[in-house]
């Protein structure tokens, strides 16, 4: 029983070492996360404005609940980083010259504060000052508010706002290229005009203050100063990404671990039973001791304690080292300062309460067998198996069957619970293997969607205000661009019924062809003349759909407002827009031709020209390169990826591996002596092999379709349950999918196979001639 | 010893073999120095009681064990330093086993029992043609556990003898059957021997069964003592014990 005894420990190790990893790495993560927020005073909400004055300092702290507000002037910036050609963007908040801002407060990894005769000073964010290789002292030139400038960098931080530094309007992570920095503030606001004001505010409320009336309040006193919308910490990006994480590693925690204890239990019922069938003679004898039943059963319910505490240890020691090497991982993207592995007591006493769960149930179907058995019974051999004709009898198909191959079908009818859990186990592990490779190449279709057919540009600009159409023909002049197309960004409410959606509706010149709009599938889809087109998961979200009549809601002092048809629905993938034409906006706006920034194509022979000319351009806010957003998208998810692929085919396998060996196992114990005999006959060992995994074989055949349908619905079910505002994915399923999965199977098969057929070569021939079955 | 037919071809020629196990600590000499000879279309009875070696020569007569010294040939073949593989070969192409405990496959009909050896062989005998020649013809798409203890030992003798191999080992075949059944499995054992010319070499400890032998070897803790040729064979339905 050794063999199998490794088997079972190996799978219930992979669940447990699963729980221990996510659930430690999840405490983990809660546990650096709330003691962060709690050591810098992690704002509950954030403003965005035009302009306001700070004399509304009172006013805000007067609302019920609030307890500090920070008042700051955030800008984007262009960053010309040294070494690199290419510009840089970056975002730049203002914090007190002296002392820390009373809410979001840094984290200083290196350097010092400012001074109060701070000037071009800038604190960096820790990531990109690495990721550069910064040090304090060192230099990066930047344009700030139309104005080139040279920062001098002081000192390096975290800050709780920018856990994840996402580059703004993307999912993309880049710490070389995207600049978090902070400087004095009355420096930063002399820069942007902003003496005595602000545009940006983080509040920090009471606990249990409901933060829904706090935002009503903020609009409707901030209104007339440009405000965008109040959010909540919820909607805060960084903390968004973080949380999500967190609630994922604790369903990983729960679901995976669940997957694998059942499957050992399932391994253990049948490996332990078989047990006791070849001890029947000693269980007979310990009876007629005058043994109970109780004392009997305890006995092996101790093997079943030993298989699964030998997984446990395993899990355990192997859960730590996972565990470890996750949050390290995790470290790398979330920019936590305390971020220390350890493994809660709960988590060790639920592992050990589950895995003598396990044991229990594992010991289930023995312990049964036990009780039921008489002691007489008990001496005498175990019955022969009883065979009569079945299925393939019926069906008049058995004729076609060699008698070699009648006996693989048969064997494998005979039990037909224990071979549909086989088959329904197998089929697991096949559809995880289907989902893990769905998720490998959806990412490589986002890209391919994403980067390829919707966005076709070289370079996307943004100018800090609207612009006039002569803006066009300023970007046309430049050097190396070959073709400008403008597009125009309007922060609006989308209301439709009782809900409402901030979001952007972009219009574009005619049909566009740098930046298109796009399916998930990559099918261009054309901006209407008449109406707009709105992503569907938006669309679906609030309730309305091709036909209906939406109102838009400029998002200034004006508050203008637009009633329109819904004349297309779009399944794009990454955030959620409205998209109309310039005739529609421009009805909307009341304005002719202003640009908020354009799509550019740039001839790659003039590229180094260009790069020289924007990164001193004074309007820009930002510049982002197609080709180094792709490179960046690809570098930020594909460890990731790289690693869950890693981790769900060594799961995946080592569950069919546990189920196809421990079958096969369990086949030769029972079916020693006629295997044995066979092999007396005349067969060799290659003819008893394909018999005794011929049985493997059949189940795995039937497993693997139920296995592809199971892959191909989760997969279809995965992307609405992982669906936000920022992305969504598409379902689609490839052959080569299916067929890998497949081919993955059937070699682990194979594998198993090779130790199978160690153990034939040991059959005992002449013991056969002996025995009585 | 005498070569009772000595003018048939020698079958299997067993020269000074000797076989020793390891059983933990000790060495246990299962075989001492035993020589014989088997002729083609013999029926042959070794008798002896249990740790007599009697088992242990069948072993190394049907290729399932090697001596530890001596020779054994088969016709012009030396099985004792034969390779897995020319043993399993000699198993398949001219060795007909029967069992005390039948072994037969309880997931085949007896029909499928006998094909499963028909399709390892050329020339084989057609396999409805083997279960009539025991007395199955009518019971040949029963399973094992539809047929009685004696009607299996006659599956397992039709599919010993439908590759028409060149000898039939026998261990203790009425060792699990009652008296009735016994006799008659005895005596589908003497038809074979007698309608095919198989030779036959039995092994037993029930001294009764001798009498039906051509020659009778017997076996006291590893060694033969001594061969007897009876002066008059019974028919197995004369037998009693």
């Amino acid at each position: 029983m050794r063999g199998q005894l490794i088997a079972i420990i190996l799978v219930i190790g992979a669940g447990i070492a699963n729980y221990v990893a996510f659930q430690s790495t999840h405490a983990s993560l809660v546990r650096s996360q709330q003691t962060y927020y709690a050591e810098s005073n992690f704002g509950d909400v954030w403003l965005q404005v035009r302009r306001a004055p700070m004399a509304l300092r009172e006013r805000i702290e007067s609302i019920d609940g609030v307890t500090s507000v920070d008042m700051r002037v955030v800008a984007g910036v262009v960053v010309d980083i040294p070494g690199l050609d290419d510009p840089a963007s970056g975002i730049i908040t203002s914090v007190p010259a002296r002392g820390q801002p009373p809410v979001n407060r840094l984290s200083m990894r290196s350097g010092k504060w400012f001074s109060p005769l701070s000037d071009n000073e800038v604190i960096v964010s820790y990531a990109f000052a690495s990721a550069n290789g910064f040090r304090e002292g060192d230099t990066i030139n930047a344009i700030v508010n139309g104005r080139w400038m040279r920062l001098t960098i002081i000192g390096t931080a975290l800050s709780p706002e920018w856990v994840l530094e996402l580059v703004p309007g993307s999912m993309m992570i880049d710490n070389k290229r995207f600049a978090v920095m902070w400087m004095a503030h009355e420096e930063l606001a002399s820069l942007y005009d902003m003496e005595g004001a602000w545009n940006s505010a983080s509040i920090d409320l009471a606990p249990g203050t409901p933060v829904g009336g706090v935002l009503a309040r903020l609009d409707a006193m901030l209104r007339r100063f440009g405000n965008t919308g109040a959010i909540a910490r919820d909607d805060q990006l960084s903390h968004k990404f973080l949380s999500d994480e967190i609630r994922q590693a604790s369903m990983t925690a729960l679901i995976v671990p669940a997957i694998f204890l059942g499957v050992a239990v399932f391994l253990l019922n049948i490996s332990l039973l078989r047990f006791v069938t070849t001890q029947r003679a000693y269980i007979a004898i310990l009876k007629a001791f005058g043994y109970s039943n109780m004392r009997i059963s305890m006995h092996y319910i101790g093997f079943a304690v030993v298989a699964v505490a030998g997984g446990t240890v395993l899990g355990l020691v192997g859960g730590f080292a996972i565990g470890v090497k996750l949050l390290k991982l995790y470290l790398d993207f979330y920019r936590l300062p305390v971020m220390e592995f350890d493994v809660p007591v709960f988590v060790i006493i639920v592992t050990i309460a589950a895995s003598l769960l396990a044991a229990c149930l594992g010991a289930v179907a023995a312990v049964r067998t036990i009780v039921r058995l008489p002691p007489a019974e008990a001496m005498r051999p175990e019955a022969p198996r009883s065979y009569r004709g079945g299925m393939i009898e019926r069906m008049g198909v058995a004729r076609f069957f060699t008698a070699r191959g009648l006996m693989i079908v048969r064997n494998v009818l005979r039990r037909p619970v224990r071979a549909g859990v086989s088959v329904l186990a197998i089929a697991l592990a096949m559809s995880i293997l289907v989902l893990g490779r769905y998720f490998l190449e959806m990412f490589d279709s986002i890209i391919d969607v994403q980067f390829h057919r919707v966005a076709r540009e070289d370079a996307v600009v943004t100018f800090m205000t609207p612009r006039s159409h002569q803006a066009v023909h300023d970007l046309a002049a430049l050097p190396g661009v070959m073709s400008v197309e403008p597009f125009r960004a309007i922060a609006v409410d989308l209301l439709f019924g009782r809900s409402t959606k901030r979001t952007v509706v972009t219009s574009v010149l005619g049909d566009p062809v740098l930046h298109r709009m796009a399916s998930m599938s990559g099918t261009p889809v054309h901006v209407p003349a008449e109406g707009v087109a709105c992503s569907s998961f938006m669309a679906r979200t609030m309730g309305f759909g091709v036909g209906d009549t939406i109102e838009l809601r400029q998002i200034d002092e004006q508050r203008r407002r637009f009633r329109v048809v819904v004349s297309a629905l779009v399944e794009d993938m990454m955030g959620v827009q409205v998209y109309a034409s310039v005739g529609v906006t421009s009805q909307f706006l009341r304005e002719q031709g202003s640009i908020s920034g354009a799509y550019l194509q740039i001839d790659p022979l003039h590229r180094k020209e260009f790069y020289r000319v924007i990164k001193r351009l004074p309007s820009m806010s930002s510049v982002v390169f197609r080709e180094r957003a792709m490179r960046s998208f690809d570098e930020s998810y594909t460890q990731f990826m790289d690693i869950s692929n890693f981790y769900i085919i060594f799961f995946a396998t080592l569950i069919a591996f546990g189920v196809v060996f421990n079958n096969a196992r369990i086949a030769l114990s029972e079916r020693g002596n006629e295997l044995a005999s066979l092999r007396v006959l005349g067969f060799s060992n290659r003819d008893i092999t394909i018999v005794l995994l011929g049985e493997q074989l059949v189940i795995i055949l039937a497993a693997l379709p139920i296995g592809m349908l199971g892959g191909v619905l989760f997969s279809m079910w995965m992307p609405s349950l992982i669906a936000t505002d920022l992305f969504r994915f598409p379902f689609f399923m490839t052959a080569r999918n299916l067929a890998n999965g497949s081919v993955t199977i059937l070699v682990v098969a194979a594998i198993t196979g090779v130790f199978i057929r160690r153990r034939i070569r040991r059959l005992d021939m002449i013991a056969v001639l002996k025995s009585h079955e | 010893m005498h070569d009772q037919h000595s003018s048939r071809p020698v079958l299997f020629d067993v020269s000074h073999v000797t076989k020793s196990y390891r059983m933990g600590e000790l060495d246990v000499v299962a075989l001492n120095d035993v020589s014989l000879t088997i002729r083609e279309s013999d029926l042959v009875v070794i008798l002896g009681a249990s740790g007599s070696g009697k088992s242990t020569l069948l072993n190394i007569l049907g290729g399932l064990d090697v001596p530890t010294s001596g020779s054994v040939r088969y016709r012009e073949t030396d099985l004792s330093h034969a390779t897995d593989a020319e043993l399993t070969s000699f198993r398949r192409s001219s060795v007909g086993f029967v069992f005390q405990f039948y072994n037969i496959i309880p997931s085949l009909t007896a029909l499928e029992n006998v094909q499963l050896v028909t399709d390892l062989v050329d020339a084989p005998m057609d396999p409805r043609e083997a279960l009539e020649l025991v007395g199955l013809g009518g019971r040949i798409h029963h399973f094992p556990s539809q047929l009685s203890g004696g009607e299996q030992q006659r599956v397992a003798i039709a599919r010993a003898i439908a590759k028409r191999p060149d000898v039939l080992l026998c261990d203790e075949p009425t060792g699990a059957l009652d008296f009735e059944t016994g006799i008659l499995v005895l005596e589908v054992i003497d038809m074979v021997h007698r309608e095919l010319d198989a030779t036959v070499a039995l092994i037993t400890h029930n001294a009764s069964i001798a009498d039906m032998a051509e020659r009778v070897i017997r076996m006291r803790s590893g060694s033969i003592v001594e061969e007897v040729v009876p002066v008059k064979r019974k028919l197995p339905r004369e037998l009693s014990w």
